[in-house]
């Protein structure tokens, strides 16, 4: 039994680049259907009531790169929507209480460093400075769609795009092009190498670079991945932000931004087929029958589940199947949530710490050790993490004078030695006792606790095998080779798009991928007005 | 004193090779070598005589044809012998022996690839191509010195510009398939290509040998390339030939000592360096370790980036950041040689009678992800689980090489560290390592164990102390894209400049490493030529 609903666009799952892909085409004033899978949006920006009272940002935590422009354009400010706290600071958290902070711009966040290297601290700007610089130059690249190249392609902006690049090279010293042609085919662990001393500052930057990637520190291609990162956080002007109510009320306010342009959201609606009409995108179909019909079609799904799945094999010609086969997988991750009966106690942590993301990887090889881990499927003996307290800056999230705090653990393998029935136990017991470390009462102020392993986390929030970022942010993963060679803006039919972690530029909670398909989808829906 | 065109710091085969070619061109040499012997880190191996030394480098098959041609080695004695394919042998979980073999003749390497699976046979084709168009564009910047691509000098901003505009001017899949080779990981590479597991390690195993990377890291793809340099002008459709000297390394150095004799060089054993002499910041010459000092025009160091300049300068008389950078140069040995004397010949009982293939030798390599295992052990520094072992037995089609009635075999195994973080390298690991070694070996030949009266372990230390190079790195930097081609060894000298004008080194440490034999020395000696402006004519 089929019935059939009809629109301009149809945009399949209801996460945060759906729903801002959603908003700017119905800002744009075309009719638009949104088809969630899950019995509730926002994808992996939810916000949920993990224990009575407690509330938790159960899947991303942080708005990191968060895109200001695309707060602009969809007005959120002028919707009940604010940030608890923006700029939020990175802390690298020491055993004995000597903190780091970063990225280090202060004089005192110097003097930090200087107090596990002096030496440190003396190169540590430049450091900085040259990472900045190094985003500057590829920011450009992430905030644009990249043209499709070559003779059939769009040669006007191709060529565009190249001198622009072309400029900008120029434009860096001598120093810091010969820098990067050694960097971008670097391990992060060889660069930190040659320029620091200090096994902490050392660790969180590893960290940071291959978070939620599936390589470590000593991985070639690592050190792009930061100045990817970099890039990224450029766009957004480096804040990190923390939405009042958590990710949930960052994924109400982007439906609102849909809603109040006429966007129909639906949930509970599996896709399981995209239809086609002369090599033309024409819309979709449930799992039960129930036929959509639209111009064009938006999907957050990865390439592959969107290509090979929904639309079918038969559309995909054998070379790009074999290529969408090849596509990295991402790195797994866990989760904890811990409500707390009061703030715990961490040696020398100040408000701004508190309030701020910390980092537990006390040095490069840990970094190493647990990725080393997770590819043998065990559980790293010594995890390292990011910590988050969101109810710092929310009241909303505990009750008065309680605390949440979550918890991301990189490196944890998707299938585990014993199963993850048996071991789940043992995952929660390891990163409490790496917690407490730090945290040294926290286990005598949790009230309550839940742990995510990598399985729950895709179960629970659609996400392919666990992974973030629909294939890591590689060179050869990037730019016109995302998600694959010859399907960077072209879709094996056309109308259809991708929206999601697997378009340019990549996961994350940038919004960047929503923007530039919706941008994609307009210039489609306008050359079809004209020729039509 | 005594003066010199040209001093050459070392007699390994790079020195020799620089030393060769400028005293062709009529310069005076002197090589001045540490050791009793020539043949730098290659004659470290004292389980034979001098003549028959197994030696310890890596195996490196591609003479180029330029060199050989230019210094007329066939006329100093030099023969070269094709080497087989060589075989892996795998054991499956019942402890059957499998094999893949590689051949000479095409349509028996793709036979032997469609025994194993079907669609191999035809993949073979189509990776065959692939890959001799990715070695054919590195080939021809061999014997080049590599290009600074961010210079600024002569135009090059509108190069640059241009380069960035003919890029786009392809698709992104043939940007894609042309940047998959410097982009992919080896295994993900052959994946595209190889459906048996077998055959995709068979590949991997000989291109890996050396490198401080796992064959699962992303760039990792672009040490397959290397083996495959010179194919194009041998018009072999098999796998890819490898030369060897007949006689071995020893054969080479031997023809390479009479090419310089030929030309008036000279060559002085027991002779340490200890010194560059400076005036006015330029190399005039060395000291040596008994205080003796001999001048020359320029001065050129085979050893290691590291003890050229760390170990023959003041550093203060060098740039301070360059000292930095020549201290951050990688390297680190992840290789440990075992070589043995077998009596009798080993037997391959899991191989069709004859099979022409043994000759090349033979490997262990177990699966890319057991090999990603060991890298991992490597980087933390424990003592070896899982490794590599790549054996070859060079006196099977150089009876030269042994004694009578005898065999050698050299097995290079990797990933081995060269400190362990838990504990040394005492005489009970270093003999159980070899127990490692030799009960894997019997894999390939059962009972192997009962032929050897004669064994040699060498670890990266055993490198370091008795070849003097740096960690024991047999790649004399590690190979990386942040330390090949114009990278190598520093952004900034990767064309043979350096700090100190008159200095130059001509070790693997330079471009282009260990891919060409004497490929390193000959740059040196042709940027040497030209700051001295020796024409052609000359």
């Amino acid at each position: 039994m089929s019935t059939v609903q009809t629109s301009d666009v149809l945009i399949i799952g209801a996460g945060h680049n759906g729903l801002i892909a959603a908003a700017y085409l119905a800002i744009a004033g075309y009719s638009v259907r949104i088809l969630e899978g899950q019995d509730r949006p926002g994808g992996a920006a939810v916000t949920e009531e993990f224990a009575p009272d407690y509330y938790v940002s159960t899947c991303a935590h942080l708005l990191d790169g968060w895109s200001r422009q695309i707060e602009k354009d969809l007005k959120l400010h002028k919707l009940d929507f604010e940030m608890a706290a923006r700029t939020t600071t990175t802390t690298a958290l020491d055993r004995d209480g000597r903190h780091l902070v970063l990225p280090a711009q202060k004089r005192e966040d110097i003097q930090l460093i200087a107090g596990h290297s002096s030496a440190d601290a003396g190169s540590y700007p430049d450091f900085r400075d040259q990472m900045d610089r190094f985003a500057a130059t590829l920011a450009p690249m992430l905030n644009q769609p990249v043209p499709a190249f070559g003779p059939d392609g769009d040669t006007v902006a191709s060529r565009k795009l190249a001198s622009s690049l072309a400029w900008r090279v120029q434009k860096m010293s001598n120093a810091d092009r010969h820098d990067w042609l050694r960097f971008q085919g670097n391990s992060i662990a060889n660069e930190l190498d040659r320029t620091f001393e200090s096994d902490l500052l050392k660790g969180a930057i590893a960290f940071d670079a291959t978070f939620g990637h599936a390589m470590g520190a000593s991985t070639p291609g690592s050190a792009f991945a930061l100045a990817y990162k970099g890039a990224l956080r450029h766009s957004s002007k480096g804040a990190m932000a923390n939405p009042a109510g958590g990710m949930g009320a960052f994924t109400d306010a982007l439906i609102e931004a849909s809603s109040q342009h006429g966007a129909e959201l639906q949930t509970n609606c599996r896709v399981t087929k995209l239809l086609v009409e002369d090599e033309r995108i024409s819309g979709a179909e449930l799992s039960d029958g129930t036929r959509y019909e639209a111009k064009v079609v938006l999907s957050s799904a990865s390439a592959r589940t969107t290509y090979l799945d929904m639309l079918g094999p038969q559309h995909v010609q054998p070379a790009m199947q074999r290529r969408l086969a090849r596509i990295r997988k991402t790195g797994t991750v866990a989760k904890l949530h811990l409500a707390l009966e009061g703030l715990p106690h961490i040696e020398n942590c100040a408000e701004r710490e508190y309030g701020g993301r910390m980092i537990i990887a006390p040095s490069v090889g840990h970094v190493d050790q647990a990725f080393a881990a997770c590819k043998r499927g065990q559980i790293p003996d010594e995890p390292v993490m990011e910590v988050f307290l969101p109810s710092f800056h929310d009241y909303r999230l505990a009750p008065p004078g309680h605390h949440v705090m979550s918890i991301i653990v990189p490196f944890i393998p998707y299938e585990v030695e014993g199963g993850w029935e048996a071991q789940e136990e043992s995952l929660t017991k390891r990163i409490v006792d790496t917690l407490s470390t730090y945290a040294t009462d926290i286990k005598l102020k949790i009230i309550a606790g839940d742990t995510l392993t990598p399985p729950k986390i895709e179960k629970q929030f659609g996400l392919g095998v666990g992974g973030w970022h629909q294939g890591d942010m590689t060179f050869d993963q990037a730019f016109a080779f995302r998600p694959a060679p010859g399907l960077a803006h072209q879709a094996p039919v056309d109308g259809l798009f991708l929206c999601g972690a697997a378009a340019h530029p990549g996961g994350g909670m940038t919004g960047l991928p929503g923007k530039l398909a919706a941008e994609q989808a307009l210039s489609f829906l306008k050359e079809g007005a004209k020729d039509d | 004193m005594q003066s010199y065109d040209a001093i050459i710091i070392g007699a390994g085969v790079n020195g020799l090779v620089a030393a060769a070619r400028l005293a062709a061109k009529g310069l005076a040499v002197l090589v001045l070598e540490r050791d009793a012997r020539l043949g730098g880190i290659g004659a470290v191996s004292t389980l034979l005589s001098d003549e028959i030394s197994p030696g310890a480098t890596l195996p490196s098959g591609y003479i180029p044809p330029a060199l050989l041609h230019e210094l007329d080695l066939g006329r100093h004695g030099l023969r070269l012998l094709r080497q087989e394919g060589g075989v892996s042998f795998f054991e499956s979980e019942h402890g059957d022996t499998s094999y893949v073999a590689s051949y000479r003749a095409p349509l028996a390497q793709r036979k032997e690839f469609a025994r194993i699976s079907k669609r191999d046979g035809d993949a073979w084709q189509r990776f065959q191509r692939d890959v001799k168009k990715a070695a054919a564009g590195v080939e021809a910047g061999l014997l080049h010195q590599p290009a600074d691509p961010m210079s600024r000098r002569f135009g090059r901003v509108k190069e640059f510009s241009n380069l960035a505009r003919q890029a786009v001017s392809q698709t992104a899949t043939q940007l894609y398939e042309q940047s998959k080779f410097w982009t992919l990981s080896m295994d993900e590479l052959l994946s595209d290509y190889f459906v048996s597991e077998e055959i995709r390690a068979h590949i991997a195993a000989p291109a890996l040998l050396g490198a401080a990377m796992s064959p699962l890291a992303p760039t990792s793809a672009s040490l397959l390339i290397p083996q495959w340099l010179g194919h194009q002008q041998s018009q072999a459709r098999g796998m890819p030939d490898r030369f060897t000297a007949l006689g071995g390394q020893p054969a080479l150095v031997k023809a390479l000592e009479s090419v310089i004799k030929a030309h008036q060089g000279e060559i002085r054993l027991e002779a340490e360096v200890t010194d560059v002499r400076l005036k006015d910041k330029k190399a005039n010459g060395v000291v040596l370790a008994d205080g003796e000092e001999i001048a020359a025009r320029v001065v050129l160091s085979d050893l290691d980036l590291k003890r050229s300049y760390l170990n023959l300068f003041e550093w203060s008389s060098l740039p301070k950041e360059f000292v930095e950078d020549v201290g951050n140069f990688r390297m680190e040995g992840t290789v440990a040689r075992l070589n043995l004397v077998l009596e009798g010949t080993p037997e391959f009982p899991a191989l069709p009678k004859g099979c022409p293939a043994i000759a090349g030798g033979f490997r262990l390599p177990g699966t890319l992800t057991q090999l990603d295992g060991a890298f991992d052990d490597w980087l933390e520094k424990m003592p070896p689980r899982e490794f590599l072992v790549d054996v070859s037995m060079p006196s099977l089609s150089d009876p030269t090489l042994a004694p009578a009635g005898k065999h050698i075999a050299c097995a290079n195994v990797q990933y081995i560290a060269g400190t362990l973080n838990v504990d040394e390298w005492t005489p009970a690991r270093r003999e159980a390592l070899q127990k490692q070694v030799v009960d894997k070996m019997s894999i390939a030949s059962p009972g192997i164990e009962n032929h050897i009266v004669a064994s040699e372990l060498l670890l990266p230390s055993d490198f370091e102390e008795r070849g003097g190079v740096t960690q024991g790195d047999l790649t004399y930097g590690q190979v990386g894209l942040d330390q090949m081609f114009f990278n190598r060894p520093l952004p900034n000298i990767g064309h043979y400049a350096s700090p100190v004008k008159h200095f130059y080194v001509c070790s693997a440490s330079m471009h282009p490493g260990g891919m060409a034999v004497g490929a390193a020395g000959s740059n040196a000696a042709q940027a040497v030529l030209q700051d001295l402006k020796v024409g052609e004519s000359a």
